[in-house]
């Protein structure tokens, strides 16, 4: 086909022509934050739905933020209790929406008792709560049901990070879209009615693919009055499909602010961000702060998965630092026997160091073998047990070698299951598959598409664990942490090892005493030595029991770029706790970040802050 | 013909190629390191002592080729067997039987055919928990099949109209024993040469599928190599050790495979043959 | 717009018996036609060509939508996850004021029913076709909800943006230098054929990383990631498309070494066999030139090249998965690797029906294609199947 080639050259100059009278909309790299790591891309930014996009942190505020172990204000002024039933919020007279109108205390209690309950969010205090009232425009009193006196769950989603959300504009929303979850995934943001617009945050999206999403700033933000704008013009979060694009992009000063795991970071130096990249902990290990507990997690229900001692001697056989090195470059350092972390608030207060000192395991396989030995003995290449309750749960216990004495059952082989895909969870598991097997436990690997990684917890399939979803880091409380991983129907996404189970009152008895003590718990006010009684009492439990081995604290991933903006949070500058862009449960104290950081580069020198290798 | 076949220089360089890669692959384990065993420190390169360096567990790479070798080729094995054997038994029975049923298997070999694989290959094996090697080789056979059977059946049209068939025909055998007995043993040849072809693809395709993940989970193979090296950001920190050696071995294979599978095609079907 | 009754323009306005007559004939001619039309060999071929590719598609589609409910792992129970970091799920944080198991069956229950997962096998199956056939391919759980057929449709855009050119340059290019190379000297030839044996077989994300490695992250010369800088926001001006073009030529180049070289392959080879063929020799004898030998020999040898495309579209998507992921180009690829690493099954299922329905699309345009260029199919000497 001879195309004519006057006719070419007319549709080259028009292709080129038409693109070059278009202007390049440029956003200029100082005016910009980077950030990385949070998961989910952006779709909707509706605060109800599931699976919110990063924006959305931004765009609407909290009541209160939580900064170390203070609540701070946000678009609330002061929270208090007023009596042991009741809590009274004031909301600052400054705080306004977008479209003029002020934030009410109707806002709050309809955000409160309404929006987040239908859309299954904040059922725990929607149990607790009796009613709430409007005391004046700017002044509510939440009263709890007399069950629950000073109730910590209250209290946690009040403070937590809720965001509010305005009552004159979601009332139409539902009277337009009716049935919840056919609006509750549909964007309020897309341009359906841009009357509908209406959020009280510093940022609102401007530009979102599937590959980024940026904000850009709300000149007419309320908090100016109060704190000025953030300096900050554009808020941006990029998505990386590998990690390895995400750590060249962090390498050459393109992220700002990153959340993703970077191998031996120390080696950054080299590299031309490196003189502006820094940690929480100042560059020197662990350079993380903690954040999940990493645990083995033992099945209850078989036996004798179930007994201490072989917690005990498991515990004993890891060697922490090396499986520490190897699958995290020396990032993770060893949980504390009573898992949460010294690093959270609750965890500096309440942590009895007592029984740390005298429960806490350590690397020691002689000691690990010597408290098999007192359970159990060799025969035939495999640990077995002396003796054995004759039922558990329910199922009969074999006796696997009828003619010695005693009911013996064998340790292992066992497996291990681990989400495919999740490379340092995986490599930590080749590793204990190494370590256990020095103390003559034979125990395999197995790599499960997470999917049917989580089936199977979900329904108690499996042997032994590992898990790193239950909390325990910077972050927790005695009580939330220890009801999420300790009480509650096994498996569903709680109580993942089955310790206590409903249907076995009594087995083991130990279980029942925790879960009784934590509804204790519940209802004692903090600050009293009864508080410290009951904490350290279950910290004995727990430390005794060991339903599930805590091995490491995840590491926390947050490091910083100060190339463009400086003014981060960290060891020596400790404003704020350590935050990564996807610590969405605290919304306000990332907003807090913001609109703290300067603009500007700022080198960090080489001399009085070198890069200390962590091996 | 098999005598040409064995003379031909090219058939035997590549022969040479492969046979070496496999002997590797099948006595090599016994004389390298245990794979799994942690032997040294993580991340060190080539050293007299660690031919190919350790991996970041601190395992010898040299011990993990040579034993991914052998599972990517008991894969490829697998895979291979059993696409040869749906596919012959397909392709010949389609391609003899005239009628409604040769069409319609001859129909489900080209829906199966004209499938994107790794969309089905994906799917297949997230369904599974736990995927071992005879389970990775069942898979990739069972989506390539249709290779097999539409080669063997272009070769059993042509054979079904000639004399001895007939012949045989005539004589009362049954359809099947007239497949079967008659007509095979004229393509074994050829039904080698599909072998190959397919042992080489699925090799290959056995790599693809690790990469992403989705290979087989319990043991080391190329793929799996691959798999890793991307993870640890391998070609960005510059750990070539962990990276170059299985691409190359797997590139090697294939392409040497397939040479062998054109030769062979060259020498059986004289006018391809070029020199 | 209701269609015009073809029947009211074959009514005949009969004035005269003769008129009758021939309007009669005019029917009969009319329908005739028809028959002929359809009697056509090419019409034929296309029929029955589209009818298998049709069944192809419903067969993808129903495997589509029994997949995920064979996968172990409901995908509701994936949205009940708590938020955690790096996963998708309920935003509202892991603690116990999400509440007792109770309201997590009542929640599941909820979801369950939203989604139809409670309704019987076949209902489940009609409301599928449904569903499709508006367009819906459900919400997506890794992108916040959204609907699944508009990112799948973007990224569609994407790769079809990176194929087509590398399928139609590789072809060009792959044949002249295959046909090239077998006419041209002994060492030259095989040294060609080995190499692009070798390129073509080469796994080609080992290659891609290859290329990423050496071309964007040490030489400094490409980008090595994404579709354009972050700084330039999308629009339609020049630097921004120029932007885009550097971006773009690194996937490209990774994908079009890789292809060429099978096109060479068979080029090569069918070149040879042409270049023996009777006519040809025929030719020499007479005295024609080389370069017109050539001409005829290739014309020739490209026919069965045609049927290759099919081959190399099918794999060309398989590889694109891999060479996407690793320069982040935002295509089908891309987007089925992020599905399958958050578990979102209707992104994943979206992403496969689309790919399924362009590679048999592809197919069939290909196929269409070869019947054009054919003659022997034109007019119904060779029967394909």
């Amino acid at each position: 086909m001879k195309v004519s080639w006057h006719v070419t050259v007319c549709l080259l100059v028009l292709g080129l022509g038409i693109p070059a009278m278009a202007q390049p909309v440029v956003i200029p790299r100082d005016e910009i934050v980077w950030a990385g790591g949070y998961w989910t891309l952006p779709g909707n930014w509706n605060p109800l739905g599931w699976g919110t996009a990063w924006g959305t942190f931004f765009m609407y505020e909290p009541l209160f933020a939580w900064v170390h172990d203070k609540v701070v204000g946000i678009i609330g002024e002061s929270i208090a209790w007023v009596d042991p039933w009741t809590i009274e919020i004031k909301i600052r007279d400054a705080a306004r929406w977008s479209d003029g109108k002020p934030i009410t205390a109707e806002d709050v209690i309809y955000t409160f008792d309404y929006l987040y309950p239908r859309h299954w969010k904040n059922l725990g205090y929607d149990a607790r709560r009796e009613r709430s009232e409007a005391l004046s425009e700017k002044v509510l009193r939440i009263y709890l049901k007399k069950e629950f006196p000073y109730s910590r769950v209250v209290w946690g989603a009040l403070t937590g990070g809720t965001l509010i959300l305005p009552k004159h504009i979601w009332t139409e929303i539902e009277a337009v879209h009716g049935f919840p979850y056919e609006w509750v995934y549909n964007n309020d943001w897309r341009p359906i009615k841009p009357e509908w617009r209406v959020a009280s945050g510093m940022y609102f999206p401007t530009a979102a693919t599937p590959e980024y999403e940026i904000l850009m700033r709300n000149e007419e933000w309320w908090g100016k009055a109060v704190w000025g704008l953030p300096q900050p013009k554009y808020l941006g979060h990029r998505f990386f499909a590998t990690n390895y694009a995400a750590n060249v992009a962090f390498e050459r000063g393109d992220l700002d602010w990153s959340g993703f795991y970077y191998p031996r970071i120390w080696e950054i130096a080299t590299k031309p961000a490196g003189p502006f990249v820094n940690t929480w902990t100042m560059r020197k290990p662990p350079y993380f702060a903690h954040s999940s507990v990493v645990e083995i997690v033992f099945n209850h229900n078989i036996y004798p998965l179930n007994e201490p001692w072989l917690h005990h001697a498991i515990a004993y056989a890891l060697n922490y630092r090396d499986i520490s090195i190897v699958s995290v470059s020396g990032y993770v350092e060893q949980a504390l026997v009573t898992r949460i972390s010294p690093q959270s608030a609750e965890g500096a207060k309440l942590t009895d160091w007592d029984i740390v000192k005298s429960h806490q395991p350590y690397y020691d396989p002689e000691k690990a073998i010597a408290i098999l030995e007192e359970y159990c003995f060799r025969h035939g290449g495999f640990w077995y047990t002396k003796d054995a309750p004759a039922v558990w749960r329910g199922t009969p216990v074999e006796d696997m070698l009828p003619d010695v004495p005693g009911r013996n059952v064998r340790l292992g082989p066992w497996t291990m299951i681990v989400p495919y895909g999740w490379t340092d969870s995986m490599m930590q598991t080749v590793l204990f598959q190494r370590d256990i097997g020095e103390i003559g436990i034979k125990v395999e690997p197995v790599f499960l598409e997470f999917g049917t990684y989580t089936a199977k917890f979900m329904a108690m399939d499996f042997q032994l664990m590992h898990f790193c979803m239950g909390g325990g880091g910077y972050d927790a409380t005695f009580h939330g942490n220890y009801s999420w991983n300790y009480t509650g129907t096994p498996g569903q996404w709680t109580n993942f090892s089955g310790w206590y189970h409903p249907d076995f009152p009594g087995e083991p008895p130990s279980a029942q005493e925790f879960v009784a003590l934590l509804d204790q718990l519940d209802i004692t006010a903090e600050g009293t030595p009864e508080e410290k009684v009951l904490v350290s009492k279950l910290q004995e439990i727990l430390a005794k029991e060991m339903p599930t081995l805590p091995v490491f604290y995840n590491a926390y991933w947050y490091s910083f770029s100060q190339m463009y903006w400086h003014n981060w949070p960290t060891l020596e500058n400790p404003y704020l706790q350590p935050l990564a862009p996807w610590a969405v449960a605290n919304p306000g104290a990332m907003q807090i970040l913001v609109r703290s950081l300067k603009k500007g580069a700022q080198p960090i020198p080489a001399d009085e802050y070198p890069w200390v290798p962590a091996f | 013909m098999w005598r040409r076949l064995v003379r031909d220089g090219q058939f035997l360089m590549a022969l040479g190629v492969v046979g070496l890669i496999v002997g590797v692959g099948v006595l090599g384990p016994r004389f390298v390191r245990n794979p799994h065993a942690f032997v040294w420190l993580p991340n060190q390169p080539p050293s007299r002592q660690f031919l190919l360096g350790t991996d970041p567990f601190g395992r010898d790479v040299l011990a993990r080729l040579v034993v991914g070798i052998r599972t990517s080729l008991l894969v490829g094995v697998y895979a291979g067997l059993i696409g040869v054997a749906l596919g012959v038994t397909v392709g010949l029975v389609s391609g003899y039987m005239k009628g409604v049923a040769g069409e319609t298997l001859n129909l489900l070999t080209n829906v199966v055919m004209v499938f994107p694989v790794l969309p089905v290959l994906i799917i297949l094996a997230a369904i599974f928990e736990r995927r071992s090697l005879v389970l990775v080789g069942t898979i990739i056979g069972v989506v390539s099949w249709p290779w097999a059977a539409r080669c063997i059946r272009a070769q059993v049209l042509s054979l079904r109209e000639r004399e001895f068939v007939r012949l045989a025909k005539i004589s009362g055998d049954r359809h099947v024993k007239i497949a079967f007995l008659e007509i095979m043993p004229y393509m074994l040849a050829y039904i080698v040469m599909v072998f190959v072809l397919m042992l080489g693809g699925a090799i290959g395709a056995e790599a693809g599928i690790s990469m992403i993940g989705l290979g087989p989970t319990d043991a080391v193979s190329l793929g799996n190599l691959l798999f890793w090296a991307m993870v640890h950001e391998a070609t960005r920190v510059g750990h070539w050790w962990t990276f170059l050696p299985p691409g190359l071995v797997l590139t090697l294979l294939t392409v040497f495979s397939l040479i062998m599978h054109k030769r062979m095609d060259q020498i059986f079907n004289p006018r391809l043959r070029t020199w | 717009m209701s269609p015009t009754p073809f029947w009211l323009f074959l009514r005949p306005e009969a004035k005269t018996v003769n008129d009758a007559a021939a309007e009669k004939v005019k029917v009969r001619g009319v329908l005739h036609g028809g028959v002929a039309f359809f009697a056509h060999p090419f019409v034929r071929f296309l029929v029955s060509r589209g009818t298998f590719y049709l069944l192809a598609i419903v067969a993808g589609f129903t495997m589509t939508f029994f997949i995920p409910r064979l996968m172990p792992g409901n995908p509701v129970d994936m949205m009940l996850r708590p938020a955690q970091p790096g996963l998708p799920g309920l935003a509202g944080g892991a603690s116990p004021a999400v509440g007792r198991a109770a309201d997590f069956a009542r929640i599941r229950a909820a979801l369950e029913e939203f989604f139809g997962l409670d309704k019987p096998l076949h209902q489940q199956y009609l409301v599928f076709w449904q569903r499709l056939f508006r367009g819906d391919l459900g919400p997506s759980f890794a992108f916040s909800m959204q609907p699944v057929a508009e990112i799948v449709g973007r990224a569609l855009l994407f790769t079809l943006v990176l194929v087509v050119p590398v399928l139609l340059l590789s072809f060009y290019l792959g044949n002249y230098i295959g046909a090239s190379a077998a006419i041209s000297q002994r060492g030259v030839s095989s040294l060609v054929y080995y190499g692009s044996l070798f390129f073509a077989q080469m796994p080609f994300y080992w290659f891609a990383m290859i290329l990423s490695f050496l071309l964007a992250l040490k030489a400094g010369l490409f980008p090595f990631y994404g579709w354009h800088s972050p700084e330039l926001l999308p629009n339609w001006s020049l630097s921004f498309l120029m932007n885009v073009a550097w971006h773009y030529a690194l996937p490209f180049l990774a994908l079009l070494i890789g292809s060429i070289g099978t096109w060479t392959v068979g080029m090569w080879s069918m070149m040879l066999y042409e270049m023996r063929s009777d006519y040809i020799l025929y030719c020499q004898q007479l005295g024609f030139r080389k370069r017109t030998l050539k001409k005829y020999a290739k014309r020739n040898a490209m026919l069965p090249q045609y049927t290759g495309f099919n081959l190399v579209l099918s794999g060309l998507i398989g590889q694109t998965v891999i060479t996407e992921v690793v320069f982040g180009w935002p295509g089908l690829g891309s987007l089925g690797y992020r599905a399958i690493l958050s578990r979102d099954y209707p992104l994943l299922m979206g992403t496969f029906l689309v790919t399924v329905v362009v590679v048999l699309l592809g197919n069939f345009l290909m196929d269409i294609l070869y019947g054009l260029i054919d003659p022997r199919i034109r007019t119904g000497y060779v029967e394909r199947g």
